[in-house]
């Protein structure tokens, strides 16, 4: 009678640290997965970040994107960004395209960034290049 | 008289005394146990309503072209009635036109188009509130832009005829406040409600254009 007593009890409390376990295991996963994501993004922005600076030492747009769409940057963003406290499995693409509606001072920016879970983040840009001043104007960012 | 084997009286009874108080002390310690393993999904969820009303208003905050603090539209636009700032409103201009708000009475978040559809995205939020900031006069440092000087004019209007206070182009950042409880009201002693707040800067305005500054 004693042992079935223990023996069930031990059960019901397993049962249940197995449920709290379980829902804490996958919450942790979720909030991993959103961390990942966030970390996506914001290593995507500074891909964007990286290739416009890039571009503004570059005097020739246009003979850039001849070829049409060309990769600007491509590698793990720690090493992009030396010496930066940056996950180094954290990769980032960033292409240049000429404007689809053929203005020759403004540019198609794609970056996109893969973190060590496999998630992705993209971020679309245009910038124009303001000849008067050779500053480079953000036209859209999303 | 010849003695049977069995137990007598007073030891059954002894005995189902002491297994009553034994599974009656298990039970206690269990009926609690199994409260704090339901407040454990229910602390889950609201960790994960959270974020997904953060992600939500961050994704279009960040990729909006200009905020208006108050609700646009065709069917209800605070504009028409002489509305230009709500608190706990805000509607981000972009390809399309996103407006977050939170009903009171049912305690959801809102996102409403700007033209037919309007369906609670988030729900059990019960506080939200828009902080907006801009560039200071310099075009340097950000600073608290105060919601007074969004609705004494001069009023602007853009392409689709909606007025809007000057200062509100001011806009580079948004803060947003957000406070979700638990869904069951008999866990809300065990998991207290979550509070967020957190800036977005407009991907589109910033960073500050010293020429296209406004005075």
């Amino acid at each position: 009678m004693a042992l079935v007593t223990a023996l069930m009890a031990m059960l019901m409390m397993l049962a249940l640290g197995a449920g709290v376990a379980m829902t804490t295991l996958t919450e942790s996963t979720i909030a991993a997965n959103h961390r990942d994501g966030l970390q996506a993004l914001y290593a995507a922005e500074a891909g964007i970040d990286l290739a416009v600076s890039r571009l503004r030492s570059s005097t020739d747009w246009q003979a850039l994107v001849t070829g049409g769409t060309v990769t600007l940057i491509d590698g793990p963003l720690a090493a992009l960004l030396q010496g930066a406290t940056v996950d180094s499995r954290v990769m980032v693409t960033v292409t240049v395209s000429p404007d689809p509606n053929g203005d020759d001072d403004v540019l198609a920016l794609q970056s996109s960034a893969i973190v060590a879970g496999g998630l992705r983040r993209t971020v679309q840009v245009s910038i124009r290049k303001r000849p008067a001043t050779s500053e480079i104007e953000t036209l859209s960012w999303r | 008289m010849k003695r049977r084997a069995g137990f007598t009286m007073v030891e059954t009874l002894i005995a189902t005394m002491i297994s009553v108080s034994v599974v009656s002390a298990i039970l206690a310690v269990v009926g609690p146990a199994q409260a704090v393993v339901r407040a454990q999904g229910e602390a889950a969820d609201l960790h994960q309503r959270l974020r997904a009303a953060a992600d939500v208003i961050a994704g279009d905050l960040r990729a909006a072209g200009a905020v208006r603090p108050y609700r646009v539209g065709t069917l209800r636009d605070d504009a028409l009635a002489g509305v230009y700032y709500r608190p706990d409103t805000i509607t981000t201009l972009g390809e399309t036109s996103r407006t977050y708000y939170l009903k009171p009475e049912t305690s959801e978040l809102m996102q409403y188009d700007g033209a037919v559809s309007d369906f609670p995205t988030v729900e059990h939020v019960v506080a939200l509130a828009f902080e907006y900031f801009g560039a200071d006069g310099a075009g340097r440092a950000l600073v608290r832009i105060d919601p007074g000087i969004l609705i004494d004019g001069p009023w602007s209007e853009d392409a689709s005829h909606r007025l809007v206070d000057a200062d509100a182009e001011r806009i580079r950042e948004v803060r947003i406040s957000i406070r979700l409880e638990a869904t069951a009201p008999s866990l809300r002693r065990l998991v207290p409600d979550e509070e967020a707040t957190f800036d977005v800067a407009l991907r589109n305005r910033a960073p500050a254009d010293p020429e296209a500054e406004p005075r």
